[in-house]
């Protein structure tokens, strides 16, 4: 095995630094907030490292499928830019690779995601795309760099308000995601 | 428990009144709402809270909300901090980490600081250099949600706040 450091659309692996929960031994409420049933055979080792904190865990899995998944508003594969450009920000090859994946099966052709494994927050992209891209990179910044020219941009490459909305959330929970995934493990390659 | 509603706290930071339209947008998925809620809960003030009591959560998050440049949510979570030690005051005011006299919470002081400004450049060490402080794996990973969670609610206050500032 050996640790990844470049962004990559490989399956990669991901080894924690903190011992994962161990299912056998896990209390009712860290059961639950692993979503564990009946029928359950795998829990990831990433949930089980989360299901130290099943308080927190329990919520915010529906927190982000709702935000990542949820039917209406913007499209899943723009939430799924939105993911990349604060991934590759936070760099967090792990979440890169899967959001990258993902975002090739709403749509991605290679235009978008080869300039952004080249270049990173520098990449240059179709406009509709670079809008998305680029707010999401802004807002992923300490403090956010993110202005009203940048919505202004999301509004002229078509996005409602509505889609901006879901887009904010998107690219602010990866602020979030990128903080568990890339500081309590990283990524590897069998 | 705390004393106003995670939406209370992002309308109040983002500057909006509670009547705003575009807040109409923000909360029309009542799974998110909740879910939101109840997470926000999780990391401030949890049924269990282990290494990290309220005032220290609330301290550490008004340090965060600071360092990301969100002064007003900075302000309600510091309204959280009443009741805590002079340690947790220096995490809040943002004094440098050495101010701190528990090893421990400047520790988790520091932790919050790298990974709010740099997050690219944590490492095993940063994780190891918890358990030094005497921290288990469940603190370690509470901590890691509360800083994650700061993080995202910063950047949807200032994502709200700029979409209201365009539409105006």
């Amino acid at each position: 095995m050996s640790v990844v450091h470049d962004f990559t659309t490989d399956v990669l692996t991901w080894k924690p630094y903190v011992e994962p929960l161990d299912v056998a031994v896990a209390t009712e409420s860290q059961r639950a907030a692993m979503g564990i049933t009946p029928t359950t055979k795998n829990v990831s080792v990433y949930t089980r490292v989360l299901a130290h904190d099943a308080e927190t865990l329990q919520s915010r899995t529906p927190l982000f499928n709702a935000i990542m998944y949820g039917k209406e508003g913007l499209s899943r594969g723009d939430r799924e830019l939105g993911a990349i450009g604060a991934s590759i920000y936070n760099g967090c090859v792990y979440c890169t690779s899967v959001h990258a994946r993902f975002y090739q099966q709403f749509g991605a052709v290679p235009e978008i995601i080869e300039p952004i494994f080249a270049a990173g927050t520098d990449a240059s992209l179709p406009e509709r795309e670079q809008a998305i891209f680029d707010f999401s990179v802004k807002l992923s910044h300490t403090p956010s760099a993110a202005t009203a020219a940048d919505v202004h941009k999301l509004k002229a490459v078509g996005l409602t308000e509505t889609e901006i909305v879901d887009l904010v959330r998107a690219a602010a929970l990866f602020g979030w995601a990128n903080r568990l995934m890339h500081t309590l493990g990283e990524p590897e390659r069998a | 428990m705390l004393n106003e509603t995670v939406e209370a706290r992002l309308e109040a930071a983002s500057g909006l009144a509670a009547d705003h339209p575009i807040l109409s947008l923000w909360r029309r998925n009542d799974i998110i709402n909740r879910a939101e809620a109840s997470c926000e809960i999780a990391v401030l003030a949890p049924r269990e809270p282990g290494a990290f009591t309220p005032p220290t959560r609330a301290a550490l998050a008004t340090r965060m909300a600071r360092q990301c440049g969100s002064d007003a949510l900075a302000d309600r979570y510091e309204a959280l901090v009443s009741g805590g030690t002079a340690d947790d005051e220096n995490i809040a005011h943002g004094s440098p980490v050495d101010w701190i006299i528990d090893a421990g919470l400047r520790a988790a002081a520091l932790h919050c600081d790298l990974l709010t400004l740099a997050p690219t450049s944590a490492t095993r060490a940063d994780i190891e250099a918890l358990r030094e402080a005497g921290f288990a794996d469940r603190d370690i990973v509470a901590l890691s949600e509360l800083i994650a969670f700061v993080n995202y609610h910063v950047r949807c206050v200032e994502g709200l706040r700029l979409i209201a500032e365009v539409r105006t």
